[in-house]
């Protein structure tokens, strides 16, 4: 029983798994396998709930803490953890079934997923700085690399822009870790949240602006997150649906963990988040509006998404963190939902330009369908989870007397509908549908519902914790707790390391 | 059995439909639905929902039965049952939270019924679904705001708040509900949506959803108890806030009717006078009295029957004919009879003429203004119901008489079965109400008023409507009118051989002047146009918020373009971003460190 309850497993199977990839190809189980792991980790962490909820799971590995390096899997964690097999399974699933391009089969995206699974789950696992940037950069280059899979022009200079912006967040980031150990001469994080008053205000600056800067970029925060929308476009989006579901969502939460542990005055690192939260909102929906391309329309808009989820994170307040970690759910659950559409489409017809989905809709009802009930979720409409989280954002702010994020939000809401809106209503339009048909119809037979089957799930799940919040209130709660509670997360780090 | 699919989704379609009636009659007690932490939805049927709820009971089936006609369009049913559930939703809620979630799905699904016509333009559809999700997201802010207050979202009076929370939650929940009603200058999404919707959805839009605003201002006497008094005290013999609800009331359906006049398209004309109408009741509101609160809901109870009658009759008219303007049409008369009689019982219940209800219903409005020596208004509103004939006289003209303008309109036959029979039972309705308005009072108004607070306006008996002011009974006004009705015709039957019937269109090429196409010759044709002469009315004609809202969307695009420019560049561009950003922040942080 010790064994299955470890949290290594959520690292050490995915990368044993991918490392082993020669094996697999010979026996030929390579599909099953991209489904069974994450399927397996995500049963195993939905079975550690009940256990973690009573005390926080600690792993050390080779030497206690604060010497060693240590997996920490408390409540938020777990919660991440469990989305982020959820979405590599629910794409598993998708590739599987509905994949025809052959870049999207075979070992190397194979390995690629299942190395950026265990980067995310290392992300949110590791109590360890150093170790935290080893995962920043295993996830990065899978990342990277699953970007230029396509191995056509424009998935390459994605790819190529994705590895220099991001090793230059990178070093951002080393450098901050670097600046830390040299004034603590600590790299467990519960260590140095201890010992970090002691740093001169000048350094604590200097190391905070880096660290935000290293994760900024990779968290796509707004003075930041230029390179998103190329970024987003170029790569296949099966993928993208990854990097908006799993991987944005790792560093944000790693953003606001290492905020919540290490600034000491939580009034500076509330003005500090609301902002760049408030920001990234406001200019990444503006910047949205005029987006004719569905892939970078998507990807504005899973900024701010970001942004909204960072301005909850960032009040520092329990109610809003659980409604921002019911967003995260929910905005992962969406946003997959239109990356796979998305997906879709582009199998169907050549480009995802607006003019070339004109009347889309009444030729792929059902697709396009799909679409629309992914917008509905993301703007916060019910009955879909979108609303609930959103509510539960609100009510936190509302039960705080706090009115300008309320404000900020319906306003950002309200443009998001105006983009979203503008292309439900161009795919549902009547004119040129002729075009659609013409272009290629032809192209692929019609997908059997296989490929419709994880779709369908999601929906599912939309509506279910749309309706039905209460069966993850408790987990939020929790998660919530956990992520706030600084001195609890100290000392059962050290507490362990004293026994 | 594959042949009977299609019957037996229409047969569903329609059983859904039933729902409302269903629901009505049905629910007993409340039902609790557990959200997350102590939030809960609570359904329950208050007797002011339960007005509501019966006028969604009446128009569902009656605009469900022509829709059902054709070949079944699954989508539209599916999004018609998610609206009706919506609506079900909103009116059921006893709290803030179902309502705003019945709200938000009216909301959605209405407009992706409303995109399926195929005469939806894109600037239309927008205006519908930003006015309407503006609308809900102030409704949001506003229960957020009461939420604030009180710790509670359950609808129940605001007490316990300061003043600035009250004026808070009254203008974000007042703006809400009156950008639903269409009030000017909100109005902007009303027209262009009623005229683009699909023609029988036209009829649910002005029919039913508009009712859920009224609804919410309904609610609004709910939070603030003593008919809004409490929130700005009196002035003259009604409470101040509802003074300045009412003077909205009455420019809106002033403006409105003037602007209704003016149409060519016979939809947008009602959506005009849909939005005229709606404005009546708002003053009623008001005034807050028992007298004109009852004469607000005998109005929107009538509002809702015409409206759906004429926007079922004209969907009738353009499924035969095609044609929409009133250019186009002409002589109807005699190849759509029935039609021609919906139009009339319409327009007598649109205008307020006895003997029908609308005159009841304006007559309680009437009397409630004098009640509260609101003079001027009275006079606002006298001005804008008689303005409203023409309107009325356009809509029964254009269509029915003079000659027929177009191919189409020369040998359009009547309806089928589908539009007929709701036609004729709204119509039915409409005189049955006419000859017993004081059935309509005790039996529907009376049980709301007493929910809001109100002192009951009650009957002496069902014929008879009775206020402290006089009265009359509907009975003996039906009979005269009914009688000269049935004489005047007959005599017309009887003199018809002697009457020298008009000439037709083409006997101007024997007078010297061949008409081309596009001269127009119907004698509605243009009709409205020297409106634009009278000063004041001119200018009011010649002015819309088309411009704001057009600049308002230049703006919100040219920014949105700016910010486009930041997201394409490369990657140097990127990193010399966050170096600039490393090297400012930290020498700020010195900078305010080196002082404190």
């Amino acid at each position: 029983m010790e064994f299955s309850a470890s949290p290594i497993w959520f690292i050490a199977l995915p990368m044993l798994a991918a490392f082993s990839s020669p094996l697999w190809v010979r026996w030929r189980v390579l599909d099953q396998l991209l489904l069974g792991i994450p399927l397996g980790l995500l049963l195993l962490a939905l079975g550690l709930f009940a256990t973690v909820q009573q005390a926080p799971l600690i792993e050390t590995i080779v030497i206690a803490p604060p010497l060693g390096i240590h997996l920490h899997l408390d409540s938020a964690a777990l919660l991440l953890v469990a989305l982020f097999c959820f979405a590599v399974t629910l794409v598993a699933a998708f590739l599987w079934h509905g994949a025809t391009e052959t870049h999207l089969r075979g070992r190397q995206p194979f390995v690629l997923i299942l190395l950026l699974l265990a980067g995310g789950n290392g992300l949110v696992l590791t109590g360890d700085l150093f170790n935290l940037y080893v995962f920043l950069e295993i996830a990065g280059i899978s990342a990277y690399v699953l970007t230029a899979v396509r191995d056509d022009r424009p998935a390459l200079a994605a790819g190529l822009k994705y590895l220099i912006i991001g090793s230059v967040a990178g070093v951002f980031f080393l450098l901050a870790v670097v600046l830390i150990y040299l004034q603590t001469g600590q790299l467990n994080m519960a260590a140095v949240a201890q010992a970090f008053a002691e740093i001169p205000p000048a350094m604590q600056g200097l190391i905070a602006v880096l660290a935000l800067i290293g994760l900024g970029i990779k968290s796509e925060l707004f003075p930041f997150n230029f390179w998103v929308p190329d970024v987003y476009r170029g790569s296949d989006p099966a993928i993208t649906a990854l990097f908006s579901g799993l991987l944005v969502k790792a560093f944000l939460f790693v953003l606001v963990h290492l905020a919540v542990l290490i600034w000491i005055d939580p009034e500076i690192a509330r003005i500090w988040l609301m902002t760049l939260g408030a920001l990234t909102l406001m200019v990444a929906e503006l910047a949205a509006l005029r987006q004719d391309e569905m892939r970078r329309m998507l990807a504005y808009s899973s900024l701010g998404q970001i942004g909204l989820i960072l301005l909850a994170f960032g009040f520092l307040h329990e109610s809003t963190a659980a409604g921002a970690f019911f967003h995260l759910i929910s905005h992962t659950l969406a946003k997959l939902l239109l990356f796979l559409v998305a997906a879709l489409l582009l199998r169907r017809v050549l480009s995802l330009h607006l003019d070339a989905l004109t009347g889309a809709g009444r030729v792929y009802p059902l697709t396009v369908g799909l679409f629309v009930v992914g917008a509905l979720c993301i703007l916060g409409l019910p009955p879909l989870s979108g609303f609930m989280s959103k509510l539960w954002i609100l009510q936190g702010f509302a039960a705080a007397q706090t009115f300008w994020p309320i404000a900020l939000i319906l306003v950002a809401a309200l443009i998001e509908a105006g983009y979203y809106f503008r292309w439900i209503r161009v795919l549902y339009a009547p004119a040129a549908a002729s075009a659609v048909t013409d272009s290629k119809t032809s192209k692929t037979a019609p997908e059997s519902w296989a490929t419709y089957a994880p779709l369908l799930l999601l929906v599912g799940l939309m509506l279910l914790l749309g309706i039905a919040p209460f069966v993850i209130e408790g987990a939020l709660v929790d998660a919530a707790r956990a992520l706030l509670d600084r001195d609890l997360l100290i000392q059962s780090v050290l507490g362990v390391a004293a026994q | 059995m594959t042949t009977n699919r299609p019957l037996l989704l229409k047969l569903l379609f329609l059983a859904v439909s039933l729902t409302p009636t269903l629901t009505l009659l049905t629910w007993d007690g409340a039902w609790v639905w557990p959200l997350f932490g102590e939030f809960e939805l609570l359904f329950q049927l208050e007797p002011l929902a339960a007005f509501f709820l019966l006028l969604l009971a009446l128009g569902a089936p009656l605009v469900a039965l022509p829709m059902a006609r054709g070949t079944p369009d699954v989508p539209t049913y599916a999004l018609f049952v998610l609206l009706l559930l919506g609506m079900q939703v909103l009116l059921l809620a006893g709290d803030f939270i179902g309502l705003f979630i019945g709200w938000e799905i009216m909301t959605w699904s209405s407009y992706l019924l409303l995109i399926r016509s195929t005469r939806a333009t894109l600037e239309g559809a927008q205006t519908y679904i930003l006015f309407n999700l503006a609308s809900a997201f102030l409704l949001l802010a506003g229960l957020l705001v009461f939420y604030s207050a009180t710790g509670d979202f359950q609808i129940a009076a605001l007490t316990e708040a300061s003043t600035a929370q009250r004026w808070a939650v009254f203008v974000l929940l007042g703006l809400a509900f009156l950008v639903k009603v269409g009030v000017l200058p909100l109005h902007r999404w009303i027209p262009l949506g009623y005229d683009q919707a699909p023609d029988l959805f036209s009829a649910v839009l002005a029919g039913l959803i508009s009712k859920m605003g009224v609804y919410g201002l309904l609610l609004l006497p709910t939070l603030f108890p003593d008919a809004l008094a409490g929130l700005a005290g009196r002035w003259l013999n009604g409470p101040t806030a509802g003074y300045g609800l009412a003077w909205i009331g009455a420019i809106t359906a002033i403006v409105a009717t003037f602007k209704a006049i003016s149409q060519q398209d016979i939809k947008r004309l009602l959506a005009y006078s849909s939005i005229a109408q709606l404005g009546y009741v708002l003053t009623a509101l008001g005034v807050g009295s028992s007298l004109a609160v009852g004469g607000a809901i005998l109005q929107t109870l009538v509002h809702t029957l015409v409206k759906l009658l004429l926007f079922i009759t004209f969907a009738g008219i353009i499924l035969q004919t095609g044609q929409r303007r009133f250019n186009d049409l002409g002589h109807l008369i005699d190849r759509m009879p029935v039609a021609f009689f919906a139009v009339l019982i319409g327009i007598i219940g649109l205008a307020g003429m006895p003997p029908l209800p609308g005159f009841a219903a304006k007559y309680l409005v009437f009397v409630g203004l004098i009640d509260a020596r609101w003079l001027l208004l009275l006079a606002a509103m006298m001005l804008s119901s008689t303005a409203a004939f023409i309107y009325c006289y356009r809509l029964i003209y254009g269509p029915f008489l003079g000659h027929a303008n177009s191919p189409e309109a020369r040998d359009a036959t009547e309806a089928p079965m589908s539009y007929l029979i709701p036609q004729i039972v709204l119509m039915g309705l409409l005189v049955l109400l006419g000859i017993f308005p004081g059935w309509a009072i005790e039996i529907i108004v009376d049980p709301v008023l007493t929910a809001l607070n109100l002192a009951p306006i009650g009957a002496p008996s069902w014929g008879e409507l009775a206020t402290p002011y006089g009265g009359y009974d509907g009975v003996i006004l039906m009979t005269v009118f009914g009688s000269a009705f049935v004489i005047v015709t007959a005599l017309f039957w009887l003199a018809r051989g002697q009457l020298r019937r008009a000439g037709s269109p083409y006997d101007l090429s024997f007078a010297g002047e061949v008409p081309t196409a596009d001269m127009p010759l119907h004698y509605g044709a243009g009709m409205g146009r020297e409106l634009r002469r009278i000063p004041l009315i001119g200018w009011i004609l010649a002015h819309t918020t088309t411009g704001i809202q057009a600049g308002l969307t230049r703006q919100t695009l040219a920014t949105a373009g700016l910010l486009g420019g930041l997201y394409r560049r490369d990657p140097q561009t990127w990193i010399l971003l966050a170096v600039l950003v490393l090297a400012s922040v930290p020498t700020l942080l010195l900078l305010n460190g080196g002082n404190s």
